[in-house]
């Protein structure tokens, strides 16, 4: 008889059973001292020594093939009548999961390192300054004139000091770290650099007195305002999603020249103007432009030689717009039904 | 600032957009602006305009109107050049200035005859529309024209200035002498000093330069005669003394940014002219004090600098539109190259780079198109700070720690026990008045907000786990000092804490889980070389239930039980386990490169140890014995059960050790084993120490 029929005969037949009882009076079909690979391995002993040998393996193969079939069956014939006697158990998949305490990072730290990571894309370095800062890095080596209402523009934190040393602050913006790093570094250069300031203001729903930006410096030989534009975009699509849309608008700050503000379309009301954007469709990002060449002499780097942009973006402001939150005030509320959501 | 739509759209013939289609283009291209429609008390459609520091120039109606010129390329209506002034008024009057860098220049006019009445109701309407509360035809008149052309006017009551011994009348500007009082037009007393310039006569102050005027010489109903002045004080001068006297007027704002002198002619003829219209009166003379003539700024322009610098070709004649549109002239000096004549009032443009700004801006910044920077490629420096932070960040998190963000400023009720504290010069309130000496300041007001929180589903767990990565700050002789730390806070709401569960529920081990978890943190940077130590300082930890972490043999932190007498706010809760390393010294040591183990070949077997010792026995005593029986032998002694009370002696406790012993040679048989373990019991024996059998 063909090997290959007795295999699908036998293996429908196993497949078929319904019980353990008839399972073993398949087994002594085919297993027992009369069954059937019996009567094949007795059919073969005539055959010449070279056929005997390999039409011995083949049958061995079948052999153990059905064997492993014929266990199987008799495991699941076991475990069925086990769960047969367990049968008074009821099994609810509508139970509740128990959820697992897992530690949350904060939106800030997420959303730092998403940016973070972006701009390690395009080359950026990330780097570090100090909270507490002297007014030359603060003010002065940004070209911020002393005694004219551009100071304004930064309320500021003074520290007390004992002895009559140079005054010093709690920076009012990551600029400054422009400045170490440009005193350290020879250009080309491209940073970014995270970090707390603080701002001497009433706080409200969209201020604070401390809060987060993220200052960018790419400076290079020819940088120019449509490479600020390219790099400012690819963030913002990376950042926000594909297809958003950014918009520059004239602005000044005095360490950048031309100086800009950059807007987002506003991505709740996609630009038709809701109580996100007060109403006008925009939501302000970041402040930036070109750095001006007074910036980059004060650090003594040839401005004739090289130039570039710089940025700083709001940090919480781009948080909120991202999660939807609309009040700075819950970043620091330390409040764990905030916390735990993101 | 508030500026009319109607009295823009009078510069020009063009018709200018809705305020709302104007207000968006100024926003593009100049100033933030919104439109205010009209209403019963402002008929006239307003755009409020949010004039940028630097443009001293567009504090006027003149000013948005070259804006408006430049954008939408409308021609402006010519400036009618206001009267001729004639007649030299020096027997009537002179004018002495005393200091010619705070007063470049000074004009003054007299006019004889004028009626004082209420405006007519076009000005009116006007400086209302604008926020300026109309007084009378003259003071209006004088206002109108600071709104129309930006420069600041002031009208005197000629008959009320002083002549002392009959001689003639005198304006002196000098500074004033300490001591010299001023009652200003606002009623209020001034008390003036040296750093306050000021319009005199010969016998007192007759007002505050380019801020406010004085009563005495105030226009009222009987004023018949009049010195109007426009004049042009130094930005700095006026600042500080508006500053220092704490007065903050329509003109001191006007010229602390700045003005152009130049401007001040223009002024004074726009004042003279409405005053002749409003309130007749004729013009008797002037006089202009102006020594140093400012003259027109030259830079020099290239097209090719320009158009590498913007990264984008824009046509010559586009360019040449734009720079003209906004009053500059050009000379031409090769296809390329230009000099430029910037007129005066745009004290802003100094620099190549100012005038790219300003074709950048009018030509429309987002008509440039994105190009991908042609740079070389640099690769990101990994920042070693950074990542020692992501690293503290992530063990935490998967210990399961919420993460927060507090203040770094603390109040002046958190302070005892500190003494280096950096103050706040100008804070808030006086609960941010110092910067925080330590993150556990702010972790403890997040329990205490959060346990009187209503808790539901996720957040409530027996266990609220906080931590905070951040700069603390403190003082050392004088120096002021900020350092990176980290810092957790565990609160327990319940007796049993599931951080506990490893030893049983009693309190002393609760330590052994910050322990843990602290030198995971190192562990995952590579940091071996730190040592605990019993917390014998008198600080925010608990005496005698806290340790002190020594990293480097330099002190690094604390972590235990916090001291009750410093929260005070927080009697009522049992017990707050917190830990805090400063880790700004760890940083260049720390490491994260890994590198494999092989496994070791041969199998490990345990046994296990029970012994009875004085309380005072330190566990670490005891496992340090153990180890030194069999030193390569011993891959780990753990201690599984730590237990004193009930069926335990008084003053003993309960240890129970599980030793592991494997080599990385051989297979140890179980006679060898046997004889380390009898080794172990022995010399525990030996320090008399009672060994369970």
């Amino acid at each position: 008889m063909d090997l290959n029929n007795i295999k699908i005969e036998a293996k429908k037949e196993i497949e078929l059973v319904k019980s353990g009882d008839d399972l073993e009076l398949i087994f002594q079909k085919y297993f027992g001292k009369k069954g059937k690979i019996s009567h094949i391995f007795n059919s073969i002993a005539d055959l010449p020594e070279e056929k005997r040998r390999e039409s011995g393996i083949k049958i061995n193969e079948l052999k153990n093939e059905l064997k492993f079939f014929i266990e199987n069956r008799k495991k699941e014939f076991k475990e069925k009548g086990e769960a047969a006697e367990k049968n008074d158990i009821f099994f609810d998949e509508t139970l509740p999961g128990l959820k697992i305490n897992l530690g949350h990072l904060h939106p800030i730290s997420i959303v730092c390192r998403k940016i973070e990571a972006i701009f390690e894309r395009f080359g950026f370095s990330v780097v570090e300054g100090p909270e507490i800062e002297d007014e030359w890095h603060n003010f002065d080596a940004l070209n911020i004139p002393k005694d004219h209402p551009a100071r304004d523009m930064w309320d500021t934190f003074w520290l007390k000091s004992d002895d009559k040393k140079e005054k010093l602050l709690l920076r009012t913006h990551t600029s400054p770290v422009q400045i170490r790093y440009m005193e350290k570094n020879k250009p080309p250069l491209r940073i970014i650099a995270p970090g707390r300031i603080f701002r001497y203001e009433a706080t409200d729903a969209s201020h604070e007195i401390n809060f987060y930006q993220i200052e960018g410096l790419m400076i290079d030989r020819n940088v120019n305002f449509a490479n600020f534009r390219a790099i400012m975009g690819e963030f913002f699509s990376a950042f926000l999603g594909k297809g958003t849309e950014i918009r520059f608008r004239a602005s000044y700050f005095p360490f950048t020249e031309p100086s800009v503000e950059i807007d987002v379309k506003c991505t709740i009301c996609k630009g038709s103007g809701c109580s996100a954007c007060s109403n006008g469709g925009w939501i302000e990002v970041a402040g930036a432009g070109m750095v001006h060449p007074n910036v980059l002499n004060s650090v003594k780097i040839n401005s004739k030689k090289w130039q570039g942009f710089a940025f700083g973006m709001g940090l919480d402001r781009l948080i909120m717009m991202k999660y939807g939150i609309d009040d700075v005030r819950m970043l620091y509320s330390g409040d764990i039904r905030f916390l735990t959501q993101f | 600032m508030k500026f009319a739509h109607n009295w823009l759209q009078s510069f020009f013939k063009e018709k200018l957009p809705s305020p709302e289609k104007l207000a968006e283009f100024l926003t593009i291209h100049s100033f933030e602006s919104r439109a205010i429609k009209g209403n019963k008390i402002e008929k006239t459609p307003i755009l409020d305009i949010d004039i940028l520091p630097n443009r001293s120039d567009c504090f006027s109606h003149l000013g948005i109107a070259q804006e408006c010129a430049a954008i939408f390329g409308f021609e402006m209506k010519k400036n009618k050049s206001g009267p001729i002034f004639k007649g030299n008024f020096k027997k009537y009057i002179e004018i002495e200035i005393k200091e010619k860098d705070i007063c470049p220049r000074y004009i003054a006019v007299l006019m004889n005859g004028v009626k004082v009445k209420e405006s007519s109701p076009q000005i009116k309407e006007m400086l209302l529309s604008c926020g300026i509360e109309p007084i009378n035809n003259i003071v209006d008149a004088a206002n109108y024209a600071m709104l129309e052309t930006g420069q600041p006017i002031h009208v005197f009551d000629f008959d009320k200035i002083t002549a002392c011994n009959n001689i003639k009348k005198k304006i002196i500007i000098r500074f004033a002498k300490k001591g010299e009082k001023i009652k200003a037009l606002n009623g209020n007393e001034y008390s003036l000093d040296e750093n306050v310039l000021i319009i005199a006569d010969q016998l007192e102050p007759l007002a505050i330069a380019g801020i406010k005027g004085g009563e005495k010489t105030a226009v009222d109903e009987n004023t018949k005669n009049i010195l109007i002045e426009s004049a042009n004080f130094e930005f700095r001068a006026v600042r500080r003394a508006s500053k220092n006297l704490n007065l903050c007027t329509d003109a001191s704002l006007r010229f602390e940014h700045g003005l152009d002198p130049n401007i001040a002619r223009i002024g004074a003829g726009k004042t003279a002219d409405l005053i002749k219209s409003e309130a007749g009166g004729k013009i008797v003379g002037w006089d202009d004090i102006y020594p140093k003539k400012k003259s027109p700024r030259k830079i020099f322009f290239n097209i090719d600098s320009s158009e590498k610098f913007l990264g984008e070709k824009i046509s010559s004649s586009k360019i040449v539109r734009i720079l003209k549109l906004l009053g500059i002239k050009i000379k031409k000096i090769s296809s390329k190259k230009m000099l430029l004549e910037i007129p005066t009032f745009r004290s802003d443009l100094a620099l190549e780079c100012d005038i790219f700004e300003e074709i950048l801006r009018i030509y429309g910044m987002n008509k440039i198109r994105p190009k991908t920077p042609e740079a070389q490629v640099i690769i990101p420096r990994q920042n070693k700070s950074i990542c020692v932070e992501k690293k503290i960040r992530n063990v935490l998190k998967e210990a399961g720690f919420l993460e927060s963000y507090n203040y770094s400023f603390i109040g002046w009720k958190d302070i005892n026990k500190y003494d280096d504290l950096i103050e706040v010069q100008n804070p808030v309130s006086r609960d941010f008045q110092y910067l925080r000496p330590s993150l556990i300041f702010g972790l403890m007001k997040n329990i205490e907000k959060n346990k009187g929180l209503n808790l539901s589903d996720a957040a409530k767990t027996p266990n609220i786990k906080i931590f905070e990565i951040g700069k603390i700050f403190f003082k050392k002789s004088c120096n002021f000092f900020e350092e990176k730390s980290f810092a957790g806070i565990i609160f327990s709401g319940s007796e049993k804490n599931d951080f506990l569960l490893q030893f049983g529920s009693s309190d002393k081990n609760s330590f052994s889980y910050l322990k843990g978890l602290i030198e995971t943190i190192f562990e995952q940077m590579n940091i071996k070389n730190y040592q605990w130590k019993k917390n014998e300082k008198d600080n925010i930890f608990q005496k005698g239930f806290s340790a002190e972490i020594i990293i480097d043999g330099k002190s690094a932190g604390f972590a235990g039980e916090l001291s009750f007498g410093i929260f005070n706010d927080l009697k009522k809760i049992k017990k707050i386990l917190a830990f805090e390393i400063n880790y700004g010294n760890i940083i260049d040591s720390a490491e994260f490169e890994k590198k494999y183990n092989p496994i070791l070949k041969f199998p490990f077997a345990s046994r296990d140890i029970a012994l009875l010792v004085p309380k005072d026995v330190k566990i670490g005593a005891v496992t340090k014995e153990i180890i030194l029986c069999a030193e390569k032998e011993i891959k780990e002694v753990i201690l599984f059960d730590l237990y004193e009370g009930k069926n335990i002696p008084k003053g003993k406790k309960n240890l129970a050790f599980r030793i592991v012993f494997q080599s990385d040679k051989k297979t140890l048989t179980g006679q060898e084993i046997d004889h380390f373990h009898q080794k172990i019991i022995h010399s525990l024996e030996s320090k008399n120490w009672q060994v369970r059998k």
